[in-house]
């Protein structure tokens, strides 16, 4: 009998909300296609990365560098990192993703991808560890992140993820990617310490920082 | 799941569809309809891994709180109930989440009949749960402590290690000590 009058008290709970939720409605304005918003982001890092590199100049032996397939590779490697992971961040903005849940595969098996190739360089170049932990390409690496970063927060912030902890990690995968291609671009070192120690160690250190404040920000 | 049955999810999907999409233009007869429509679905996908009713009562609330909150994302030309189901296993994974975060806080004792009609199938047995709690009293308290770590809350013995500064061996050979001396107290 007990039973019985609480689940009728829980009926009247669960009718009094919904005659709440009901009355509070007004009506919205439809979040934008994810593909619409990682086309409007695209363009946004694609004019602020000219920008940048047309500031720090580009690299002097850029033209070298092109002829060079591991180079090509390993900027082609983080683009597309950076592109997929952008891509992946606005349709996980959205709680069902619109039934599009592979797309947080190709940024994870890029990542690797990635890590693979730079451990395989670790194996094969001579290398030493810088001792500065700050140099130019730190604070470069900062700039190139900057944009990029707050775009793609502002563009996702009005969805509703169901993925608090990826949205972000994706998101700095997205501006480390970015970023790092950026600093190749830019920065004339080949040393491998240096591109460990100044443009690939910040966007972890982003991406720890962005996933623990990133399920903050995004909680709804 | 018969040719009827797909018939019924077909049409079930479509309604949700339209309201869903009537509600967003500012409906509230049709939100407050397909409000107390996904109700019982909302029950129904939470008592498949849940077996505590206020905890499917709270999430259902959640749940509808969230639609409410996202309703903007939705989109009409896809179907509703992917989109909901999502939301549902977020806010149950969030509430577990919590849940587990807070347990150590959450202390009852054996005598309150609420509590007990709520989480012992057998009410009957409450006066031995008694018993049992007043043997736990006997032990020292670091054993007790330990047992009650490892035993009733669930905890691994290596997470009792780490919480009490002990080895997981002395962890383990206390709740067996615990237990010898609970099972002499209890006969």
């Amino acid at each position: 009998m007990k039973t019985m009058s609480k689940a009728t008290g829980n009926n009247k709970d669960m009718d009094d909300l919904i005659a709440k939720l009901a009355g509070q409605l007004e009506p919205v304005k439809r979040f934008p296609h994810p593909l619409k918003l990682a086309l409007i982001w695209l363009g946004i890092v694609a004019i602020y990365m000219g920008f940048v590199i047309a500031i720090l100049g580009v690299r002097a032996d850029i033209a070298t560098q092109l002829q060079s397939s591991e180079y090509l590779f390993e900027i082609a490697l983080s683009l597309s990192l950076s592109l997929s992971a952008g891509f992946a961040v606005l349709w996980l903005c959205i709680p069902d993703m619109r039934g599009q849940k592979w797309m947080i595969m190709p940024p994870i098996v890029l990542l690797l991808a990635l890590m693979v190739w730079i451990a395989l360089r670790t194996t094969f170049d001579t290398f030493h560890i810088p001792q500065n932990f700050w140099n130019h390409c730190s604070s470069e690496s900062l700039l190139f992140a900057v944009v990029p970063s707050i775009s793609i927060f502002l563009l996702s912030w009005k969805g509703k993820t169901t993925h608090h902890w990826l949205l972000p990690f994706m998101t700095a995968l997205a501006v480390g990617g970015m970023g790092y291609a950026g600093l190749r671009a830019t920065c004339l070192s080949e040393d491998l310490g240096h591109i460990l120690m100044y443009h690939t160690a910040p966007y972890f250190i982003f991406a720890f920082l962005a996933t623990l404040l990133g399920q903050r920000l995004y909680r709804w | 799941m018969g040719p009827a049955n797909n018939n019924q999810n077909k049409t079930q999907n479509e309604r949700w569809t339209e309201l869903a999409a009537l509600a967003q233009e500012g409906d509230s007869r049709a939100f407050s309809t397909l409000l107390k429509d996904i109700v019982p679905f909302i029950r129904s996908v939470l008592s498949g891994t849940l077996s505590n009713q206020d905890w499917i009562d709270d999430i259902t609330q959640d749940v509808l709180i969230s639609v409410h909150k996202s309703l903007h994302t939705y989109s009409p030309d896809r179907p509703f109930r992917p989109w909901m189901t999502a939301i549902i296993s977020f806010r149950r994974t969030d509430h577990l989440r919590k849940y587990y975060r807070n347990r150590q806080d959450k202390h009852t004792s054996l005598g309150d009949k609420e509590f007990l009609a709520g989480h012992v199938t057998n009410v009957d047995i409450a006066g031995e749960l008694k018993d049992v709690e007043a043997a736990l009293g006997k032990l020292p308290e670091k054993q007790r402590k330990v047992f009650t770590m490892l035993k009733i809350e669930g905890y691994s013995a290596k997470e009792i290690a780490n919480e009490m500064g002990m080895s997981v061996s002395a962890v383990k050979v206390s709740a067996h000590r615990a237990m010898k001396k609970l099972k002499q107290d209890l006969g």
